[in-house]
C-alpha cells in the first residue's frame, strides 16, 4: 500500500530494506549512477544478497533476492524512459534516503518526540515552492500560494519552537 | 540573486538540516542541532525570498501571521497533547503540498517549459505530490480527531475494505493516465480534482480503520508521508533542497514506524490493514485462570518503598492522563535522597507517540540519566526490589511471552515479575488497549494499589 502512495516504487524499497540492513550499504554505491550507467546496475544487486546472507539472521534467501531483482528492474525501466534531468534529481533523492536512514538510526529513543516535531518543521521547507509561486501574475495562484505560505509558516515556527521547548526540559 | 548563490544557500540549508537531525543522537547536542535547523530554514527562506519579484506584501503577511500562530501553539500546548499537535502539523504539510501542486498545475507557463516525456514526468510528479499530500492531510486530521478523543478510538471497519482500497488505488492509477493525457492537451483539471477527493477519502478510511493501540505507528507513518509529499513536490519544482529534506523526513518517519511496529511485534502492513483492538475475544480464554489480587493501601506501599534498595518505575500513558508525573518526580527525589536507587524503564510504545513518555518525564523534571529504554534495563529486573507500574498494562503483560494465542503474543514486554515485588497502580481491573487480561496482576509477588494514580501517589508521598 505504502508503495503506491510513496510514488515511485523505489521509494518504498528504501523503507523495506530497513530490514535487510547491511545489504543496503552496497547499493548505496551501486544504485545512484545516472541514466547511462544503469545497464550495469541489475547485475550488482543480484550478487549482493548472496554475499550478505551469512551475516543476516535466518530468513529466506529469496526475500532480499526478489527485492533487489525487482528494484533493479524498476530502476532499469525508469532509466530507460526518464530524461537525464530527472535521473539527476532521482540520484539526489536516493542518496538522501540513505543519509536519512543512517542519521535517524543514531537518534536516541528518548528523543523521538522532538525528532518528530523537528522533522515536521523542516518538512515545511515546502514553503519554498509556495514562495516561488507567489510572484505569479495570476490572482488565483497568488492567493493559493499565499495561503500555503501561511500554513507552512505555522508549521515552521511551531515545529522549531515546540522542539526547543521540549529539548529545554531534558536536564540531568 | 544569482542562481548559483541560491543553490549554494540550499546546499548549506541541506547540511544544516542533516546536522539538526544528527544532533538528536543525544540530549547534549540536541539543542544545538535544533538551532542548526532554524538557521538552515532561515538561510533557505532568505535566499528564496530575495528572488521574489512581486506580491511581497502577501508573502510577508503570510509569514508573520503563520509564524505568530505557530509560536502561540508551541507555547500553549501541553506535553500530553504533543501527539495531537504533531498530527495537526502533519496535516498542514499535506495541505501545503496539495496547494503547491495545484498552483503549479494552474501556472500557464507549464506547457511552455516542458514537452514530451518531460511533461509526462512533470505531470506524474504533480499528481503524486497532490496524492500523497491529500492522504497526509485527511489521514492526519482523522488521527488528530482520534488522539484528542473527538473521534472514537475503535477501528471503523467497513465490509470488504481491502477490496475498497484496491478499487480506489486502481481508479487513482487510471485517473493518473487520464490526467497526463488531458494535461498534454491543455486540460486535466477534472481528473486531478477527482483524484484529490479519492485521496482524501482514502486517508480518512485508512486511519479510521486503525485502532487506538496503533496510534504511535499512525503518527510516525503520517510523519513519513509528509516527508514524501515534500519530496514529490521537490521533484515537481526541480528543487533538490525539497527532495533531500523530504527524503530525510520520509525515512525518519519510516524508521520510527518500523521501531514502533517491532516494539509491538506487529507487521507494518497489518497495522495499516487495521483492526487491532477489536479482537477482545482473545482475552476471554485467560479470564478463567484469574486468581485473587492482593490490594495494598498507600501507607503500606510507602513502607515497602522506603525499605527497598532498587526501585524501577514503569510509566504508561495512564500516568500522563492522571497528571501524576510531577508527584512521581517528588517521590523519586525523596527516595533518592534516602540513597535508594530509583530508575525509570520506558517501553518504546508507552505513551501515544514515539518518545512521548520521555518528554513527559522530562517536563516533570525527572533527570534524563535515570530514564532507561526497555532494552537497557530489562535484564536488571532480577536485582530490583520493587517495581512500580503506573498506568501501564499491555507493556508489562507476561502473556506476551507465555500465551501463544494472546493477541499480543511475541510483543517485547518489560519483566517486572522477575524482580522482588511489583506494585501496580490502576483505577480498576479494566484491560489495556489490546483488550487482553493481564496475568501479572494475579502473580503472588504483585500488589495492587487501586484508585487515581495521582491521588494514590500523593498519599504514598505523604507517608515517605
Amino acid at each position: 500500500m505504502t508503495k503506491e502512495k510513496d510514488g515511485n516504487a523505489k521509494v518504498d524499497f528504501e523503507d523495506e530494506v530497513v530490514r535487510g540492513a547491511t545489504a543496503v550499504k552496497g547499493s548505496e554505491i551501486t544504485f545512484p549512477p545516472p541514466a547511462p550507467k544503469l545497464s550495469a546496475a541489475p547485475a550488482k544487486p543480484a550478487e549482493k544478497p548472496a554475499e550478505v546472507k551469512p551475516v543476516e539472521e535466518e530468513s529466506s534467501a529469496m526475500g532480499p533476492l526478489i527485492t533487489f531483482g525487482v528494484g533493479a528492474l524498476a530502476l532499469f525501466g525508469l532509466g530507460a524512459i526518464a530524461p537525464a534531468s530527472f535521473m539527476a534529481h532521482f540520484t539526489v533523492f536516493v542518496l538522501a534516503c540513505f543519509v536519512g536512514y543512517m542519521v535517524i538510526w543514531n537518534v536516541s529513543a528518548a528523543l523521538h518526540t522532538p525528532l518528530m516535531s523537528v522533522t515536521n518543521a523542516i518538512s515545511s521547507i515546502i514553503v519554498i515552492g509556495a514562495i516561488l509561486q507567489i510572484s505569479s501574475g495570476e490572482k488565483t495562484i497568488m492567493w493559493v500560494a499565499g495561503f500555503a505560505v501561511l500554513i507552512t509558516s505555522i508549521n515552521i515556527v511551531g515545529g522549531f519552537a515546540v522542539t526547543r521547548r521540549m529539548l529545554e526540559m531534558f536536564r540531568k | 540573486m544569482s542562481e548559483g548563490i541560491v543553490t549554494a544557500s540550499y546546499v548549506g540549508a541541506t547540511i544544516l538540516f542533516i546536522l539538526a537531525l544528527g544532533g538528536l543522537s543525544n540530549q547534549e547536542t540536541a539543542r544545538r542541532g535544533n538551532l542548526y535547523g532554524m538557521i538552515g530554514m532561515a538561510v533557505a527562506l532568505v535566499a528564496t525570498i530575495l528572488g521574489v519579484t512581486g506580491n511581497m506584501g502577501i508573502l510577508i503577511v503570510g509569514l508573520l501571521v503563520g509564524g505568530s500562530i505557530g509560536l502561540v501553539l508551541a507555547k500553549r500546548v501541553q506535553m500530553t497533547e504533543m501527539p495531537e499537535l504533531v498530527a495537526m502539523l502533519h496535516s498542514l504539510v499535506g495541505l501545503a503540498a496539495v496547494l503547491v501542486g495545484f498552483a503549479n498545475f494552474m501556472d500557464p507557463g507549464r506547457l511552455d517549459h516542458y514537452n514530451g516525456v518531460e511533461l509526462t514526468i512533470h505531470d506524474v510528479e504533480t499528481y503524486l505530490g497532490i496524492l500523497i499530500g491529500a492522504i497526509t492531510l485527511s489521514g492526519s486530521v482523522i488521527a488528530f480527531g482520534k488522539l484528542s478523543g473527538k473521534i472514537g478510538g475503535n477501528p471503523m471497519l467497513l465490509p470488504a475494505r481491502h477490496f475498497l482500497n484496491l478499487i480506489l488505488l486502481l481508479v487513482s492509477i487510471w485517473l493518473c493516465k487520464e490526467f497526463v493525457d488531458q494535461s498534454a492537451a491543455g486540460g486535466g483539471t477534472m481528473p486531478l480534482l477527482i483524484m484529490t477527493g479519492i485521496a482524501l477519502l482514502f486517508g480518512i478510511h485508512m486511519v479510521m480503520a486503525i485502532g487506538g493501540a496503533d496510534m504511535p505507528v499512525v503518527v510516525s507513518m503520517l510523519n513519513s508521508y509528509s516527508g514524501w509529499a515534500a519530496s514529490a513536490t521537490g521533484f515537481m519544482l526541480n528543487n533538490d533542497l525539497l527532495i533531500v529534506t523530504g527524503a530525510l523526513v520520509g525515512s525518519s518517519g519510516a524508521i520510527l514506524s518500523y521501531i514502533m511496529c517491532r516494539a509491538m511485534n506487529r507487521k507494518f502492513l497489518s497495522v495499516i490493514a487495521g483492526g487491532f483492538g477489536t479482537t477482545s475475544g482473545g482475552g476471554g480464554a485467560s479470564v478463567e485462570e484469574q486468581g485473587e489480587v492482593i490490594a495494598l493501601q498507600a501507607p503500606e506501599v510507602a513502607a515497602l518503598l522506603t525499605e527497598s534498595k532498587e526501585i524501577m518505575i514503569i510509566p504508561g500513558y495512564g500516568m500522563a492522563v492522571a497528571q501524576a508525573q510531577h508527584i512521581v518526580n517528588e517521590i523519586t527525589k525523596a527516595l533518592r535522597s534516602k540513597k535508594i536507587n530509583v530508575r525509570f524503564g520506558i517501553h518504546p510504545v508507552a505513551g501515544r507517540m514515539p518518545g512521548h513518555m520521555n518528554v513527559l518525564l522530562a517536563e516533570a523534571k525527572v533527570p534524563y540519566d535515570i530514564v532507561y529504554e526497555m532494552d537497557e534495563i530489562n535484564d536488571d529486573f532480577p536485582d530490583i526490589d520493587v517495581s512500580i507500574v503506573i498506568g501501564a498494562n499491555d507493556i508489562v503483560n507476561p502473556s506476551a511471552q507465555t500465551d501463544p494465542d494472546s493477541p499480543i503474543a511475541g510483543m517485547p514486554v518489560m519483566e517486572p515479575w522477575k524482580g522482588g515485588t511489583t506494585i501496580v497502580l490502576k483505577r480498576g481491573m479494566a484491560t489495556g488497549y489490546a483488550g487482553v487480561q493481564n496475568p501479572l496482576f494475579f502473580k503472588e509477588n504483585t500488589r495492587m494499589l487501586f484508585g487515581d494514580a495521582k491521588k494514590s501517589l500523593d498519599e504514598v508521598f505523604k507517608n515517605i
